[in-house]
């Protein structure tokens, strides 16, 4: 990056702006590479220049390169053609991080078709660790994903939904799957001598809620304990989260705990 | 011929010439952008305004006449080196043929003006 002063940066930006203006008919890879080419030559040619670079010294290096409005031969493809040509640009010999981009998505669409077969959880996979990997990629290069998130969030996504549920229901999810079966929490109230003149159904919700309550008090201890690596898996979605975010879960865990309690307190209170 | 003629005509020549021209100047080393510009600055009257060079090799990195590779430098940013590919290399050679060829019949009709 060159340390330019305003006016400079202003020279410098206008001119970028005219320079992605006379590419906007090029493909977006050829447009890419050569705003690429054109900012190292820049550097190149000002890498002796004391800073912050001037505006005369910048604009020196600028009319040599010349107005970028006649660099780029009128295209007189059809439109059909321009987008095909991106696609294959983009697939064959595009910066790494569009190829990346779309092979990220072209592993989710294929996972997502695979599915019912078995092969498309491992390509999910796949796909999610292709997107994070580019997600890091660009995070190096300080640059932000820009257009190309609508190829890599989808699988970030389907990943953070099944993360997100499990996060939320846990082995409360199994409990209760077993729990409101009718070898559940009824078989094993009708095998208590626990009698109360309720409803089963209270019963049943009142052990639902409460294993649930517990549930969100351990995961929001493991959230605060392990604070980065909930962050690292549910990136970019949790990226800034913080301690006191688990808070509200504890206080949401421990009202399902009392909750559940209320609930159970007819049969809870047969025990003393 | 009026000036503008003859301006437009060369403007034409050297944007025909110039992919040639990047072309020979990556026969047998590896460059990046900067030291391909200077050294096509050093040819007279080859390049008019530098970044005509840029489009014109990211059209033969699509073509795959080229490819490229980033490497650090001491003296600055990573700088990104162009090198011909193998089929670069194939097409260079037949269009220094087809110039040569070129040249050779203007310079025959020439001698047959000139006798």
């Amino acid at each position: 990056m060159i340390d330019l002063t305003p006016s400079a940066r202003q020279r410098f930006d206008d001119y970028f702006w005219r320079l992605r203006h006379s590419l906007r008919r090029a493909s977006p890879t050829e447009a890419d590479d050569v705003e690429q080419s054109v900012r190292e030559h820049i550097e190149v040619a000002l890498a002796g220049v004391p800073a912050p670079v001037g505006g005369e010294q910048l604009a020196e290096v600028l009319d040599r390169l010349g107005a970028p409005d006649g660099w780029v031969p009128a295209d007189d493809r059809s439109a059909m053609q321009r987008m095909v040509q991106q696609v294959t640009d983009r697939l064959r010999v595009g910066p790494e991080e569009w190829r990346l981009a779309y092979v990220t998505f072209g592993l989710f669409l294929l996972a997502l078709l695979l599915m019912p077969v078995g092969i498309g959880f491992f390509l999910m996979i796949a796909s999610f660790l292709v997107s994070r990997a580019y997600l890091d990629f660009m995070e190096t290069k300080e640059e932000a994903p820009g257009a190309r998130r609508w190829l890599i969030y989808p699988p970030i996504g389907f990943f953070l939904v099944i993360a997100t549920a499990f996060f939320i229901v846990g082995p409360a999810g199994p409990v209760l799957a077993w729990g409101i079966g009718d070898d559940g929490f009824l078989r094993l109230l009708e095998e208590s001598r626990l009698r109360a003149p309720y409803y089963h159904e209270q019963f049943v919700a009142g052990a639902a809620v409460a294993a649930l309550g517990t549930w969100w008090l351990l995961a929001s201890l493991l959230g605060m304990v392990f604070l980065p690596a909930v962050r690292y898996i549910f990136k970019p979605l949790l990226t800034r989260v913080r301690r006191t975010h688990f808070l509200g879960l504890t206080i949401i865990g421990a009202l399902s705990l009392a909750l559940g309690f209320v609930l159970l307190r007819p049969w809870i209170s047969q025990l003393w | 011929m009026t000036d503008s003629f003859y301006v437009n005509w060369t403007t034409q020549l050297r944007k025909g010439l110039l992919e040639l021209a990047i072309l020979n100047t990556l026969d047998g080393v590896s460059l990046y952008g900067y030291d391909i510009v200077r050294r096509l600055g050093e040819v007279d009257g080859l390049v008019i305004t530098e970044g005509t060079v840029y489009p014109i090799l990211s059209r033969l990195k699509n073509e795959r006449y080229v490819d490229t590779y980033i490497e650090e430098s001491p003296e600055g940013p990573a700088r990104k080196y162009y090198r011909l590919t193998r089929s670069g290399r194939n097409e260079l050679e037949r269009m220094n043929e087809h110039w040569l060829r070129l040249h050779d019949a203007i310079g025959t009709l020439r001698k047959e003006r000139a006798r």
